[in-house]
């Protein structure tokens, strides 16, 4: 029944002009990160002033920078930064939005009315003013912006755990296992938990091109990953100091974000849609 | 209503007290004091004691929080560590030209979104919604930053249609209204895409209805049905994103602003950080988000109003 399933679903991507390049963009912007030692041209740090603001060419397939260093192998470099920040935050705040979600929607009530009110508290802040004032009092680093991305998403996957838990708790299977006397551990993590999961790895990954655009903006902003240190952000901004030398470097600069967040978009909405049983029947129909 | 009005209000004061409460928390749990952070590793004692002073750090915890909390609500949120000014001027100067920022983006974002959903509705199932829908989704996804940055090269350096920094010249309107475009545009771009989807399944809802299928029934054109029978109704869901929207311009502005130098409470806030200027940086933070969650309770109440159902949500 699973492989049909997963048939099934392979099938409705398939059929997904849109999700098959988003696919394709996801899975070269991955290989990109994994491999970047062995796919960057140059080494990405490595200044050569004498060379600064080269046109694209067969030294250097997208120029150099305003210190001469291969744009081609920083914005390779880059990919790593942002699926790395990207991956481990969203990876956490999913792990601690299960963990609170399921706390809240199985828990007793006061836990829920208090965990709801901090996670109301978070989530009606404005995300980039909140994120701002913690830079401001932890510095900027890469650890920080990872806290903020955390802190930032917790809420939001809690209340869609809580949502689902909720149901599920009343639902006749659990209302089974409690009457036979199963204890709450078991209900827990052998119940509840295995019936969140897959919605939320769909929740998670929709998330990914916002957390790379957030760490992009704050580095641009200086506020993120600090140089030299390659980030899209780090070398957005460097070229958009050299805007009037060098406008084409500015451009190059920007398409990894645009393509990733696109690649990343298509790709996600393909696989909704394809996860979605009430949207498969019309498109299969 | 008015129960419901007293909770929606009470909860927006608790959650500003919380958020307050944890920002001060946050300052007292890392090492290091903001004094010293701020100075740098080069700050000689003396310097160091001025400066806490100066931001109050020398007064036990409590005594902070509570001075914090009272003089905001008489409006003084303290001074400028560097400048000397209160922090209040420098909101009430900067704050205006992000509201007119935010605004003009809004207004490029309904115009635009609304036109296209209707295109959409119109010739739904063919190649223009098609294209319309891909369209849409890349607007949405797109870093307005990004936008900006692409937009102020293209129309500011090489075509030198608009100006590339700052907000126009004070007092002089056209130029202030040439200066705004390209970064409202940059704004605007993802809230283009995103309400054009939201009227477009909003009104395909609604032209499923009896009162559109009667105006069909009467031989209107389609056009005509569309715009005039049918937007009326399918707009309503679009007003109550509207209002929270608000919240999300105002932090994109703090991106904008940067790339296009323009002076308002994002380039304020950025520079206040890279500075570590704790008074305005908490400051402007406590003034934006009291802000949004006033504008996102009068838009919750307006709505509570006009659909009795929407009351319902704060239980949730």
């Amino acid at each position: 029944m699973a492989s049909s399933r997963t048939r099934k679903i392979t099938r409705v991507l398939l059929a997904e002009p849109l999700g098959v390049m988003g696919g394709a963009l996801v899975l070269g912007f991955l290989l990109m990160a994994v491999f970047a030692p062995w796919l960057a041209p140059h080494d990405p740090l490595k200044i050569d002033v004498s060379n600064k603001f080269a046109a694209p060419g067969l030294a250097h397939l997208l120029g150099t920078d305003q210190l001469g260093r291969d744009l081609l192998s920083r914005i390779i470099y880059g990919a790593r930064t942002a699926l790395g920040v990207a991956v481990t935050a969203t990876g956490i705040a999913g792990a601690a939005g299960v963990f609170l979600g399921l706390l809240a929607g199985y828990g007793p009530r006061w836990l829920d009315s208090a965990l709801l009110l901090c996670f109301d508290s978070v989530s009606s802040l404005p995300m980039i003013m909140f994120a701002l004032a913690v830079i401001t009092v932890l510095g900027p680093s890469t650890a920080t912006l990872i806290l903020v991305i955390v802190v930032v998403s917790i809420p939001g996957y809690a209340r869609f755990i809580r949502a689902q838990t909720l149901s599920l708790v009343r639902s006749d299977f659990i209302l089974a296992e409690r009457a036979m006397n199963a204890s709450h551990g078991r209900i827990i993590l052998v119940h509840l938990l295995p019936n969140v999961l897959g919605q939320m790895l769909v929740v998670l990954s929709m998330d990914i091109p916002v957390v790379i655009m957030l760490e992009a903006g704050l580095s641009y902003l200086s506020l993120g990953v600090k140089p030299p240190t390659p980030s899209w952000g780090n070398i957005l901004y460097d070229g958009y100091v050299s805007l009037r030398q060098s406008p084409g470097m500015v451009v190059i600069a920007g398409l990894p974000l645009i393509l990733a967040t696109l690649g990343f978009t298509f790709l996600g909405e393909a696989l909704r849609d394809a996860l979605d049983p009430r949207l498969q029947v019309r498109r299969l129909a | 209503m008015l129960t419901y009005a007293i909770k929606r209000v009470c909860l927006a004061v608790l959650i500003i007290f919380v958020v307050m409460l944890a920002m001060y928390a946050m300052v007292f749990l890392v090492p290091g004091d903001p004094a010293s952070l701020a100075l740098g590793p080069r700050a000689t004692p003396e310097l160091k004691r001025a400066l806490m002073e100066r931001m109050g750090l020398d007064q036990p915890v409590y005594v902070q929080v509570w001075n914090f909390f009272r003089n905001a609500l008489t409006g003084d949120l303290g001074y400028d560590v560097w400048s000397r000014r209160p922090v209040t001027d420098m909101i009430a100067e900067a704050f205006p030209k992000t509201l007119f920022l935010g605004t003009v983006a809004m207004a490029i974002a309904l115009a635009a979104g609304i036109g296209l959903g209707c295109v959409a509705v119109v010739w739904r199932g063919q190649a223009v919604d098609r294209l319309l829908a891909v369209l849409s989704v890349s607007m949405i996804s797109v870093p307005s930053f990004v936008v900006a940055i692409y937009l102020l090269l293209v129309f500011a350096v090489q075509l030198g249609w608009f100006p590339a920094i700052g907000g126009g010249e004070p007092g002089d309107w056209p130029s202030q209204l040439r200066a705004v475009v390209l970064p409202a545009a940059a704004i605007a771009i993802p809230w283009i895409g995103y309400l054009a989807r939201l009227v477009r399944a909003s009104m395909l809802e609604v032209m499923a209805s009896a009162h559109v299928r009667t105006a069909r029934a009467f031989g209107l054109r389609e056009g005509r049905v569309v715009l005039r029978y049918a937007l009326r109704v399918a707009i309503v869901p679009v007003i109550a994103i509207v209002a929270v929207g608000f919240g999300s311009i105002l932090s994109s502005a703090v991106f904008v602003e940067t790339v296009f130098s323009r002076p308002g409470i994002g380039t304020l806030i950025t520079s206040a950080v890279q500075k570590r200027n704790f008074p305005v940086v908490m400051g402007s933070v406590l003034f934006m988000t009291a802000f949004y969650l006033a504008v996102v309770t009068i838009a919750d109440l307006l709505m509570a109003k006009l659909d009795p159902r929407m009351r319902d949500t704060l239980r949730g």
